[in-house]
This record gives C-alpha cells, structure tokens and sequence, in this order.
C-alpha cells in the first residue's frame, strides 16, 4: 500500500492548528511520517505539492475568493478533514458576524480600516461551503486526537467524535467542578475530546469544540443565569465559538 | 470489641501503613476532597464530608487496558491486570456499602478478573463520619449492613477495620481476620473503657440526629412505589433541566457500567482493548448497530437511572442500588436531586 498523500492548508486562522500538528512526542512523529506523505504543509516544509489524497484545512472561510481556493482544494483531495474551531464552527472570526463590516473594522484595524485587502464576509465554516467529510475541533485541535483520527483513515474506518459534552472528562479527573466554586463553564454544552483541559487547569470551559449533537441550550442559559450572569453575558458565552448560523451566508 | 486509640497513635498506625504499603485516601482538593494514592501520610484526612468521585475508581479506574494485542494473523492476546496489594484508608460506611454491591455486580455471571484482583487484595479501612445535609444514607440501610454486629462477630464484616470518631479518640471494630492481622502488626490499642463506649454511643446519637435531609422513602418503600411509575411526568420535568452529561452516573459509587473499546497504535501493528467509564444519562448507551436507540429521549434514561437505584439492583442483589451518598446531587450542574425526584414520584403516584 502506498502512503496516503496529505495536505494542509490555512484559511482565516492563526494556524495553531497547524503547530498542534506537528507538536508531537518524536515517536509519534516518526510513525505518522512512516504512515502518511506530507505534501504540502507551509508550517513545517517548502513542498507546494498539488497531487494529495487527504487535505486538512484550517481557517474559516471569509472572503469570495477563499471559495474558490477551497472549492479546488476539494475537487483535488478524496478526503477533506476540517482541523480546528475557525474551519468547523467559524470559530472566533464569526464572532465578527453580529457586527456591521463598518464597526469590526474600525474597531480592529482603526486607520487602516479603508484598505481593500482587509474586506470580507461573513466568517463561515468550511461545510457551509464545501462537502466535509470529518471535523477536527477545538481551538486549539487535540493533538491525539489529530492522531486518532488519521489512524481511523488509515483503517479505513469512520473516525468517531464523542458524543458526550466535556463534563464526562472532566469528573473521570475526578476535577472540583468550576459551578462549585462558583465559577461558570459550558462544558455541560459542549462537545468532549480535550480530554477537560480547561477545567482540569482551573478555567473554564469557553464552547470551542463546538455543542454536542442534543444541547440543552435552555437548560445551560438558566443555570448561567442562576449563577448571576447577566443576560448579555449569557450570550457571550454561547457566541464566542459558536457564533455562526447560517443566516450569516446569506447577509 | 472495641479497641480505643489516641488520634497521635492513629497518625502514627497511618504513618507506618504508608511506609511499607500502597495506601490509598482522601486528601483535600480546592476546597473539596478526592481519594488518591497517598505518599505523606500528612495528607491524608479522615474528617471529611465527602469525596468528589468515590473509592470505585481504584477498583475501576475511569480507564483501563484489559488485553494488549498485535495487528497480525497471530494476535498474541496479552491479558493487563495491574492488580496490587493495597489499602483503602478512611471508606465512609455508604463507600464499604457501594463496594459489597460492586462486589456481587462483577463476580455475577462473567467474574471481571480486573476488578476481583484488586478486590481481593485490597484492604478496607472505613472511618465514621458526619452526615451532611445531602447524605441520606440512613433511609437505604447502609447502617444496618455494615455495622451488622453478627456479621461483625464472625469477621465477615464489610470492612477490616473501622474507625469511630469519638472526639479524642477513635473506637476502633475489627471486622476481619485480615483486618485483625494488620492492627496487630502496625499498632497495640488498649481495650476500650466503658466511658469511651459511652461516648460512642452519645456521637452516634448524635450523628443519627444531624440527618436534615428530605428522603420520604426507606429501601423497601422503593421497591414498592417504583414499578409503578413507568408513566410518570416526574421523568420529563426533570429531563427538561437535565444535560445528560453522566456526572451522576460517574461520581456515583454504585454505577459499574463500561464502555469497550479497540485502538490501534499509529504504527498499526499493535493495538489495546480498553474500557473506559460508562454512562446511562449519555445518548449512546443504549444505541445499537443501524442507529436504533432504546432510549432516546433524556426522560427514558433518567426513569432508567433511577429505577436501577431504587428497584432492579435490589430485586438482582438484594442490596440497594443507591446508598445515599448525595454525590450525584451535589455534583449535577443543573441541580437535579435524586431524594426530590423520589419524593416527587411518590406524590404524584398519591395523586393518581
Ligand atoms: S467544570 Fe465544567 S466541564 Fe467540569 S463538571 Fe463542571 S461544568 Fe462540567
Ligand atoms: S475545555 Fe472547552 S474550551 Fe477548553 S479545549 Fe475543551 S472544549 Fe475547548
Ligand atoms: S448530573 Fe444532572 S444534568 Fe448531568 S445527567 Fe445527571 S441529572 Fe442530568
Ligand atoms: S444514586 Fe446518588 S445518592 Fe445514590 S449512591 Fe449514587 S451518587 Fe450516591
């Protein structure tokens, strides 16, 4: 069997992702590149290959001409695996939609808000795109959990996301639950695979993984708001990775 | 039958355990406490309210490799058991309660060698304590089966040795051979004196009198009521605040289920048979191959829950499902009491 030809490529991102990737223990370094051909990867080697099996895409999507760019990128990979919180939710960026361009952009870039280049749209997950045939969340992704699901590639088997929010990990650490100390989390909400790491270093859990598939939305905003957020608050702790509906495609 | 030791000379019983075994017990987390192995035996406490997740996880330990194999046409199967002597310092009597049933629930049917091992080879030291206002352990015969006294006198006990808080000092019971063995080697308490016996008793006079919490139904009022509360609406009003996020199920000393599952190595020669922790509140536990799902609905899975708690541990084990312990209460996000639940269906069920 001839290994599997794999590509990476950043959208709108801080390509965190990307160093995720490469920051393995060395043995597991060295099994990945026995198993897998990197192609094409700006954060780690020069290659621009262009024939690749598996493309890994990192960043949201955020401006018409990064619709084009992904739409080759999927004509060319079999595979598409969107790595991170920006590629699978719209992560951060998104948060942008619920402001006018005028506003996110003075705010952000003040007196160069006029340049062209800084023009975009409303940040979008790459599924909102393309067709996407696995998801790598959080932000940053969970470097085994990378592992895991290239290993599930390689087998040829579907790669599982649990569908359990974090809290499951959290109490495994047997960790004193933030609501107990009378901090707030949404970790009930939101999607395991971190293995609970904000939670088990004492902050909370922000969303980034995105919500399991049966949310309890209501029950997390009245268990927020008992705990003395503000309504305002509330909202923030939903939209800070999850901001992004697919109302924002068509604005 | 009782031995007395000065709280000095049981620091000193611990501090020599810790010495020449592996010793496991309750050290304070942020505020809260958590069993764990025990290196200082300054660390350990014995006066605490409760523990986060309980002892099961030292017999079933949130994840483990059963069997480690190779990815060839002889897999080589090695069965893992890291299975050790040790003792279990300052159980609560829910936790020696939780234990036996654990007990009866892995030598039933398939005897699960991973955590008989350890079981066999572990040994329990409890410790008295005081009830917090979540504790309802006095309505689920917990009292009753582990300081049984004929099960005490033919050392059958659930614990080795106990230790009764009586202020200045603890009364100790030895509820084994084993027990006996290992507080002759270690200490050489005095008998205790009839004042000491007297204490004890005003403390547990005491103690039975600090109970505050709500619980309207003993073990066999369950038995009775729960059959009849399939079609209850108690299960959707609950499910409505509910995450299901299985913290109940996880913190709970009682709850034994597993998840199995196969990983392979990135050099996709060898792989593990693992299982990690289970929970009915998650919504896969009950799906089957082609999606079909026998619980879909979080109302189903904590009618499930609570039914195992309160009626089918009983009716396969004869031991209560649910020892009182309060952890999943206390430690549920969206504040969902089990002693609320179980009042609320005997009312509605009065209501009918
Ligand atoms: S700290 Fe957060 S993730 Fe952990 S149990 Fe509490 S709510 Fe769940
Ligand atoms: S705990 Fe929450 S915010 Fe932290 S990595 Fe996990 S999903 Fe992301
Ligand atoms: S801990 Fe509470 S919220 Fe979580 S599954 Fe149990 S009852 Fe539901
Ligand atoms: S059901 Fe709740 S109170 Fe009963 S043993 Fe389990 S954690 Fe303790």
């Amino acid at each position: 069997m001839s290994k599997p030809k794999i590509a990476f490529f950043d959208f709108t991102s801080c390509e965190g992702c990307q160093l995720e990737v490469l920051n393995q223990e060395p043995q597991d370094m060295i099994d990945l590149l026995n198993a897998v051909e990197i192609v094409n990867f700006r954060e780690a080697i020069s290659d621009k290959g262009q024939d690749y099996d598996i493309a890994f895409i990192e960043g949201s999507i955020s401006r018409p001409a990064d619709e084009t760019r992904i739409k080759k990128i999927r004509r060319q990979a079999k595979l598409l695996v969107a790595l991170g919180a920006c590629a699978c939710t719209g992560g951060l960026n998104a948060i942008k939609n619920k402001y006018s361009a005028e506003d996110y952009k003075n705010y952000v870039y003040k007196d160069k808000a006029h340049y062209e280049r800084l023009d975009s749209y409303a940040a979008r997950p790459v599924s909102a795109v393309v067709k996407v045939d696995f998801e790598i969340p959080g932000c940053p992704i969970n470097r085994f959990e990378f592992l895991k699901v290239v290993k599930s590639l390689l087998l040829g088997v579907t790669p599982q996301l649990p569908e359990y929010p974090v809290c499951v990990e959290c109490k495994m650490k047997d960790n004193v639950c933030l609501y107990q100390r009378g901090e707030v989390c949404m970790g009930p909400v939101t999607r395991a695979g971190c293995d609970a790491i904000c939670p088990s270093f004492g902050e909370a859990c922000t969303g980034c993984r995105g919500f399991v598939t049966h949310p309890n939305i209501n029950a997390q905003k009245d268990v927020l708001a008992k705990h003395g957020l503000s309504a305002e608050d509330v909202m923030l702790n939903f939209t800070m990775f999850n901001n992004f509906s697919k109302e924002d495609t068509t604005r | 039958m009782h031995k007395a030791m000065t709280r000095a000379e049981v620091a000193l019983f611990a501090e020599n355990l810790v010495k020449t075994n592996v010793v496991y017990g309750v050290v304070a987390k942020d505020k809260q406490f958590a069993w764990d192995r025990i290196s200082d035996h300054k660390e350990m406490v014995l006066d605490y309210p409760t523990t986060i997740s309980s002892p099961k996880k030292y017999f079933l330990p949130p994840t483990e490799t059963l069997i480690e194999f190779k990815l060839a046409a002889n897999p080589d199967p090695k069965f893992v058991n890291h299975s050790q002597e040790a003792i279990l310092f300052g159980m609560h009597a829910c936790d020696l309660y939780a234990t036996k049933m654990l007990d009866h629930a892995f030598e039933d049917t398939n005897k699960d060698p991973n955590y008989l091992e350890k079981r066999k080879k572990a040994i329990l030291i409890g410790v008295s304590c005081m009830p917090d206002p979540d504790c309802f352990c006095n309505k689920m015969s917990v009292d009753e089966e582990v300081h049984n006294e004929a099960k005490i006198s033919k050392k059958e006990a659930l614990y080795d040795i106990f230790f009764k808080n009586i202020g200045h000092k603890f009364l100790v019971s030895v509820g084994t051979k084993r027990g006996e063995e290992l507080l002759a080697k270690y200490a050489k308490p005095a008998e205790a004196t009839k004042e000491e016996l007297d204490q004890l008793k005003v403390v547990e006079k005491k103690r039975v009198e600090s109970f505050t919490n709500d619980m309207k139904l003993d073990v066999d009022q369950l038995v009775k009521l729960l059959p009849k509360t399939h079609k209850s609406p108690v299960w959707k009003e609950n499910a409505d605040k509910c995450f299901a996020c299985g913290t109940c199920n996880l913190v709970c000393p009682t709850c034994y289920c597993f998840n199995i599952s196969e990983t392979v190595k990135l050099n996709l020669a060898e792989g593990s048979r693992d299982r990690d922790w289970d929970s009915c509140m998650l919504p896969q536990f009950a799906e089957v191959a082609g999606g079909e799902n026998f619980r879909e609905h979080v109302a189903d899975r904590l009618r499930h829950r609570l039914m195992r708690k309160g009626l089918y541990i009983k009716e396969k084990f004869n031991m209560s499902g649910c020892t009182g312990c309060g952890r999943c209460y206390r430690n549920c996000t969206a504040d969902i009491s089990i002693v609320k639940m179980f009042n609320r269906l005997k009312e509605v069920s009065e209501n009918e």
